[in-house]
């Protein structure tokens, strides 16, 4: 019996049991006889936020089409699964499957996001895994990591084999295949370990010693056992050459985000200073609008989808995407298939093709002002100007939208009272513009305010950033709900503690591997949730390993410290990110990399020139 | 309105997708006819909706043989075994479309149903007893409703019950109510039979009956 026939007899007493059986059309099953490698593509969430994960149908597609490997999936089961799995015996599965993973070659994570490490460790106590890497030996899976989390991968250092850093399509297949033909030449896990550093992207954290001065800051990082100095990050050259699948499992139950995502382009030539993404994944490579369409085509045809989404950074910066949009909303139109533009700009061409797209449904508008201020959107280089959202807004109340939600930082560098006041005064303006415009006054207005902490993360010109503390965001929420004052405005807020806790693990050395692991053990899953996020038992965990979390959040780095990610290339250059820190502090902002290259640096891994 | 042409299938749902809720499965049918190209009938007005309807919802947990399931086609069905193929082409595991027909007959005829229960805390010496408890003038069981729980004698619902040894525990063949006014979860014979609440069990439903007990088509 495997462990999904064991948990068959209690699967109809936990809530939404399909999350745990996987059989949906398009997962990949395999004839073990042809098999060598069996891989876990492990998402630390649940399975309907991981099935709703663009990177995973990728992924499982290219790790399956590997020769002689098998990736199954597997999700965090919610604790109602876990309880009954620890009580019954049975651990952590392959949804394809049933077999236990613990009994697999590797078993990877997507860290996409800081306080997903508890469900890790979670995910590797219910395989029956070790959890230190230090503890695992011959007969372990080798555990990998990668996604946005691992361009700071320090604090998951303790626990991960190998962190495969940048974008997977070439280089997962390249470690991968390593391994199964290692393996088949009987080699051992040691000597595929230091094989595999000379993989450029692949970062092996045991083989990096970490010496820090009397001052707590890190004095040296050294690498051992033929493990470069510096990682850089792997990147796909040509979007259009990119692997793309042409199946992926659709889920017979309802996830998060059950639609066809195709990606336009990988990048961002906006610069937006707090934004880690716009950085990270830089430089920009676009597909052909053909290859936007040819792709989305192949996955609403395979999947029987009734809508798609054109996803990247920022949308309307995609060059091809009147092309694209034109062709698919011949496709899409007649097959009543609705397109939706996620981050698009408050500009009036976006705004011309938004009203086209939408014509089978007309959902609210969203915009990303980020601060209240001109000043404050300068600072943190946020080219969207006043004009813009009120012209774009004048325009769509006009044209019978009658819903805004409009999203800002509190938190941000430089950060006064008349910023935050002028979110208010923004949403005011906004009532105003509406009463002048709108075609039709009886269904009312609803502008939604939501603000979001600010969590200075790696990568960006904000990485020095003392975050504001718990008590300054709490108070500065405070002096807003005072101001906002319209009835048709709606102020929501995200409680800073997440925030506080995700400031300390994006810029965490690894020294934090043990607090993760006493918070793990303390009962610490599933910490993005807020149902069972539990600041005080995070700070309680803090105290007990002798740890000061401010020195991780609060604290100002100097501009010449060795930071814990220093070792990690991101293709953007420390030179770049300084100078940006020094001009947002100026106030000056940086030009689009179309209008004038900033000389970030990340056009290295491109080979040259920036696809501009 | 555009002309509407009706069309039943008889399905099966068994394996791993019995742990699908009946909302889900309706969401999969939609979602495997549009991938098989059915041509399915939309409702006019501002949310356009195809015609599904189930002969009977099948509790999530519980597998079934030979499910009933309604649609409409905007033209006329000219091979209902090719059409079955081709959805069963594009079908998640363990949906399997057996045949296709133009109804006669209203899905409300349906009135009963036969079950087959595996109960696993049970062995071949507690038939007797088991049969006893389901057989007699009363059966109160515990039915939850909601969040409460509510007593519900089982025994007018029961049409026919056996029982047989099985290499797992005791095999329950029953048929009880399954229709639009009067419904009988097969899990409440087996709770009612141990003389417990949540007993361990598998349910396969076996087919769909009309009021004079002749398969429901």
């Amino acid at each position: 019996m495997n462990e999904f026939e064991k948990a068959e007899r209690f699967l109809c007493e936990v809530q939404k049991p399909a999350r745990y059986t996987g059989g949906e059309y398009g997962e990949v099953k395999k004839d073990l006889s042809e098999v060598s490698v069996r891989y876990a593509y492990g998402f630390p969430d649940t399975y309907e936020i991981g099935m709703s994960n663009l990177g995973l149908r990728i992924l499982y597609g290219l790790t399956n089409s590997i020769e002689g490997v098998w990736c199954e999936r597997v999700f965090a089961p919610w604790p109602d699964m876990e309880e009954k799995m620890r009580e019954h015996g049975v651990r952590l599965y392959g949804l394809e499957s049933g077999d236990a993973i613990r009994n697999f070659d590797m078993v990877s994570f997507s860290l996409a996001y800081e306080l997903c490490y508890t469900n890790m460790l979670n995910m590797l106590d219910l395989a029956g895994i070790p959890l230190l890497a230090a503890e695992r030996g011959e007969g372990d899976p080798i555990i990998l990591a990668g996604g946005h989390c691992t361009f700071n991968p320090e604090p998951a250092a303790d626990f991960v084999d190998i962190f495969l850093i940048g974008e997977g399509e070439e280089l997962n297949r390249e470690v991968v295949e390593l391994y199964r033909d290692m393996k088949a030449a009987g080699r051992s896990r040691a000597e595929f370990l230091s094989e595999s550093v000379k993989i450029p992207g692949v970062y092996v954290p045991a083989f990096y010693d970490v010496s820090y001065g009397a001052d707590g800051c890190i004095s040296a990082v050294t690498p051992r056992c033929g493990a470069p100095a510096r990682v850089e990050k792997r990147i796909v050259r040509d979007m259009d050459k990119a692997y793309w699948p042409d199946t992926y499992p659709i889920p017979n139950t309802e996830v998060v985000h059950d639609r066809v995502m195709t990606e336009v382009f990988r990048g961002c030539t906006r610069g937006c200073r707090f934004c880690q993404a716009g950085h990270v994944t830089r430089p920009i490579r676009e597909k052909s609008p053909d290859t936007v369409v040819e792709q989305t085509i192949r996955h609403l045809e395979f999947s029987g989808g009734e809508e798609v989404s054109l996803t990247s950074l920022s949308t309307s910066d995609y060059r091809g995407l009147q092309e694209a949009c034109d062709k698919l909303i011949a496709y899409c139109e007649p097959r009543s298939i609705s397109i939706s533009l996620p981050s698009l700009r408050a500009d009036s061409v976006s705004m011309a093709l938004l009203e086209r797209v939408s014509k089978v449904r007309k959902s609210g508008l969203t915009f990303a002002p980020e601060a209240g201020s001109q000043r404050l959107r300068d600072v943190i280089n946020k080219n969207l100007t006043e004009e813009e959202i009120e012209g774009a807004c004048t325009n769509a109340f006009a044209s019978g939208w009658n819903s805004v939600k409009l999203y800002f930082m509190l938190g941000l560098p430089t950060e006064t009272e008349e910023d935050i006041e002028g979110i208010a005064e923004l949403a005011n303006r906004l009532v105003f513009l509406w009463r002048q415009n709108a075609q039709n006054k009886n269904r009312g207005l609803k502008i939604t305010v939501s603000t979001s902490s600010f969590v200075p993360k790696p990568g960006t010109p904000f990485q020095w950033f003392g975050q504001n503390t718990k008590e300054e965001l709490e108070a500065k929420i405070a002096f807003l709900r005072e101001k906002m004052t319209a009835k048709a405005v709606t102020y929501n807020w995200h409680e800073p503690e997440v925030s506080c806790l995700e400031g300390i693990f994006a810029r965490g050395d690894r020294r934090l591997g043990a607090v993760i692991l006493e918070a793990w053990k303390r009962g610490a899953k599933f910490d993005g949730w807020d149902d069972y996020f539990d600041y005080g038992r995070w700070m309680d965990c803090f105290a007990a390993c002798g740890m000061d979390p401010s020195w991780y959040n609060a604290r100002q780095r100097g501009m010449e410290e060795i930071l814990p990610w220093d070792h990690i290339e991101t293709g953007v250059s420390r030179r770049f990110l300084a100078r940006g820190w020094e001009a947002a502090l100026r106030g000056e902002t940086l030009p689009e990399c179309s209008a004038r290259c900033g000389g970030c640096g990340a056009d290295r891994l491109k080979g040259g020139k920036c696809d501009v | 309105m555009s002309e509407k042409f009706k069309l039943r299938f008889e399905f099966e749902k068994s394996g791993r997708i019995r742990f699908i809720s009946h909302l889900d499965l309706l969401r999969v049918m939609q979602r495997v006819f549009k991938r098989a190209g059915v041509p399915l009938w939309h409702s006019e007005g501002f949310n356009p909706h195809p015609y599904i309807a189930f002969g009977q919802p099948l509790s999530l947990g519980h597998e079934g043989l030979c499910e009933i399931v309604d649609t409409a086609l905007t033209e006329e069905c000219a091979d209902p075994a090719a059409l079955c193929a081709a959805i069963n082409a594009v079908a998640p595991e363990g949906l399997r479309m057996l045949r296709a027909w133009v109804p006669t007959r209203p899905l409300k005829e349906i009135v009963y149903a036969d079950y087959e229960t595996l109960v696993f805390d049970a062995a071949e010496a507690d038939i007797p007893e088991m049969l006893s408890r389901v057989t007699g003038e009363k059966c109160v069981v515990l039915k939850k409703s909601g969040k409460k729980f509510v007593e519900l004698d089982i025994i007018p619902l029961i049409r026919s019950v056996k029982m047989e040894p099985a290499a797992e525990g005791v095999r329950i063949l029953s048929r009880v109510a399954c229709g639009a006014s009067k419904v009988l979860n097969p899990q409440y014979i087996a709770d009612g039979a141990v003389g417990r609440q949540g007993v361990s069990a598998r349910h396969k439903r076996i087919c769909l009956l009309d009021g004079e007990e002749n398969i429901f088509c």
